[in-house]
């Protein structure tokens, strides 16, 4: 007789003692956790389906917003079906591998049937080709550079499977020298946009869904060729504000033991804000950064707002 | 001569701050009132005054090589500069009042050093028609400094965190209270009386030798230019920072482990410490104090 499946809750929970702030290791040229670059070959080889529908971001640019908002215009805006489950589990994270008996996105994927959703925060390159070949759709979420760096620095805090952030200062150089998990910002946020036309990616900003939530959960809504009432859209507008998906326990990873995220040190959805690196960043710090950025970005014109 | 032995220096907790005639205080500057208040100044004394962390121990130090340096140059190597300059309303157990240090002070003229606020400056010196040199430092730098040098002195309130001190240094409560009310005092006596000269550490830092010169115009001294330079040069933070005689580093009281006495004694080291939110919010605050001065600084050179 077959041992019931564990709840991904329980899976991690049994995990925990091979929890570990894992290093990160070079695959083509981007830094990886050791666990997802350990696993590589089976990853790049991963086949999805054409009607399969990608997310991509760079760690802490507005994935899990994303992904519910995703959720719930599949589903008519329906509450109670997109808390069916986590959201890793609903919408795979397709490169992540966790110690056994964690469920790899691969196996999660494995035990779904097409269309399905799926979670990436691979640069452009490193996306398996079965993407682009199968013409899937892709919605890339990006945010600007010194909130998002803010954010990541608070979430390797708490997520103690990334490697340990340090001090503040000395994070932001590791962010300027693309020395971070899944690599540069500049090169992921780039590689998308250059190849936005080309490949049909729908390029969305952090800033803009913060500043008019409706106009762009409409643009994801044509993207994906459905069709919903503006009533469900209002719907959806406040189900995915910050402060409801702040207080989802399907959205807001509080299902994962103290082990792995400790969000006693940082909360998982900590803010949410446009803006909040004026907190965090000294003038001097802002400045060595906004010379960076503007080296790093001079070939490209990327509408970022750093306040709206 | 020794270097005195300040081992019995004794502190209780860190103090609390209070009201001392307006002014936030702690029981280390107060304890001793009635001797500050009634201290005979003499004509040819000489204050030192600035607001905590503005610069205090290098004008000490220059006044001290202009007056002493070729005189008695076995001071430089004996005396801390604590001594040599004596803190007026310093009232600590274990160590000589401030007052009895001063009376003492067998030179001719007496520096001595002070960060009361102009008002609570004793009478005598006016007076006498003592001279003043006051130094005033950028509110933001100075704020920087102040806050490094709570955290490592146990005879000062408990700093708490830099987001914490930064609101409370906004609000003047700080030990010798209001930065902007200090800095402004001592501006607005200068206009009755002409015996102050007014320095800003941002000059000093960018021109050592013209403030110098600065200095000894207005204490009528003809020190040769020769002798300006060399002093110029033994004055230079990273030397007075390695010297054990100007960086207090024989007083028990302080914990150098925390942070040196001197720090970096830079022009524009606040932006490293602020954020960019909390420079905004400091300068509306800044704004609105500094609105009915004419004293202008400068954050960076």
């Amino acid at each position: 007789m077959e041992q019931e499946p564990l709840s991904y809750e329980e899976a991690i929970t049994r995990a925990a003692d091979a929890i570990q702030r894992f290093p990160l290791k070079d695959v083509q040229g981007v830094p990886l956790m050791s666990t997802i670059a350990d696993n590589w070959k089976s990853i790049s080889e991963f086949c999805p389906d054409p009607s399969d529908l990608l997310i991509s971001t760079y760690p802490k640019a507005g994935t899990t917003w994303t992904q519910e908002i995703v959720d719930l215009l599949l589903n008519n805006g329906d509450a109670q079906v997109c808390k069916r489950a986590p959201t890793a589990v609903r919408i795979p994270f397709l490169e992540i591998c966790a110690p056994p008996p964690i469920p790899s996105g691969l196996e999660l994927l494995k035990q779904m049937k097409p269309p399905r959703v799926i979670k990436t925060h691979l640069p452009i390159q490193l996306v398996p080709v079965g993407f682009w070949q199968n013409k899937c759709k892709v919605i890339y979420m990006a945010r600007n550079a010194k909130d998002n760096l803010v954010s990541y620095f608070h979430f390797d805090r708490m997520n103690l499977t990334q490697p340990e952030p340090g001090p503040w200062d000395g994070y932001i150089h590791k962010f300027m020298k693309g020395q971070l998990g899944w690599g540069s910002w500049y090169d992921h946020v780039k590689g998308y946009w250059k190849e936005s036309k080309e490949r049909n990616i729908l390029y969305i900003l952090y800033e803009d869904m913060k500043e008019n939530p409706s106009r762009e959960i409409k643009r994801i809504m044509h993207y994906l060729d459905l069709s919903v009432s503006e009533d469900v859209i209002n719907k959806i507008v406040q189900l995915t504000s910050f402060h409801v998906m702040k207080d989802n326990p399907m959205a807001n990873y509080s299902y994962i033991p103290k082990a792995v995220f400790d969000q006693s040190i940082s909360a998982f959805m900590r803010k949410g804000e446009v803006g909040d690196w004026v907190n965090h960043f000294t003038p001097a710090q802002s400045k060595m950064f906004d010379e960076d950025y503007t080296n790093q970005m001079k070939d490209v014109d990327i509408p970022f707002r750093l306040n709206i | 001569m020794e270097i005195p032995d300040f081992s019995s220096m004794k502190l209780d907790s860190r103090p609390e701050l209070i009201d001392f005639e307006g002014v936030s205080m702690t029981r280390y500057f107060t304890d001793n009132w009635e001797k500050v208040k009634n201290f005979q100044a003499r004509p040819d004394d000489i204050l030192i005054a600035t607001y905590p962390k503005a610069g205090t121990t290098w004008v000490s130090y220059i006044l001290d090589l202009l007056y002493f340096g070729n005189e008695s140059p076995e001071r430089q190597t004996s005396q801390p500069i604590y001594m040599r300059v004596p803190f007026l309303e310093m009232c600590f157990q274990g160590l000589p009042l401030g007052t009895e240090l001063a009376d003492t002070l067998p030179t001719s003229p007496r520096p001595i050093k002070t960060h009361l606020p102009v008002q609570l400056v004793p009478k005598s010196f006016w007076e006498q028609n003592s001279k003043v040199v006051y130094v005033a430092r950028n509110a933001k730098d100075n704020a920087v400094s102040y806050f490094h040098f709570d955290r490592m002195n146990m005879g000062q309130p408990e700093p708490g965190d830099w987001n914490t001190f930064l609101q409370k240094f906004m609000d003047g409560r700080n030990v010798f209270g209001p930065w902007y009310d200090h800095v402004n005092g001592y501006w607005k006596k200068k206009q009755t009386y002409s015996n102050i000269l007014y320095m800003f550490y941002e000059d000093m830092v960018e021109d050592t030798g013209r403030e110098v010169a600065r200095l000894c115009s207005f204490l009528g001294l003809s020190t040769s230019a020769t002798e300006r330079e060399r002093i110029t040069k033994g004055v230079q933070f990273d030397v007075m920072k390695q010297n054990k005689m100007t960086n207090y580093s024989t007083l028990p009281v302080m914990d150098f482990k925390i942070s040196p006495f001197m720090r970096k004694g830079k022009v524009g080291d606040w932006r490293n410490h602020f954020t960019v939110a909390q420079n905004e919010q400091f300068d509306e605050v800044y704004k609105q104090k500094m609105k009915n001065t004419t004293v202008k600084f400068r954050t960076e050179i």
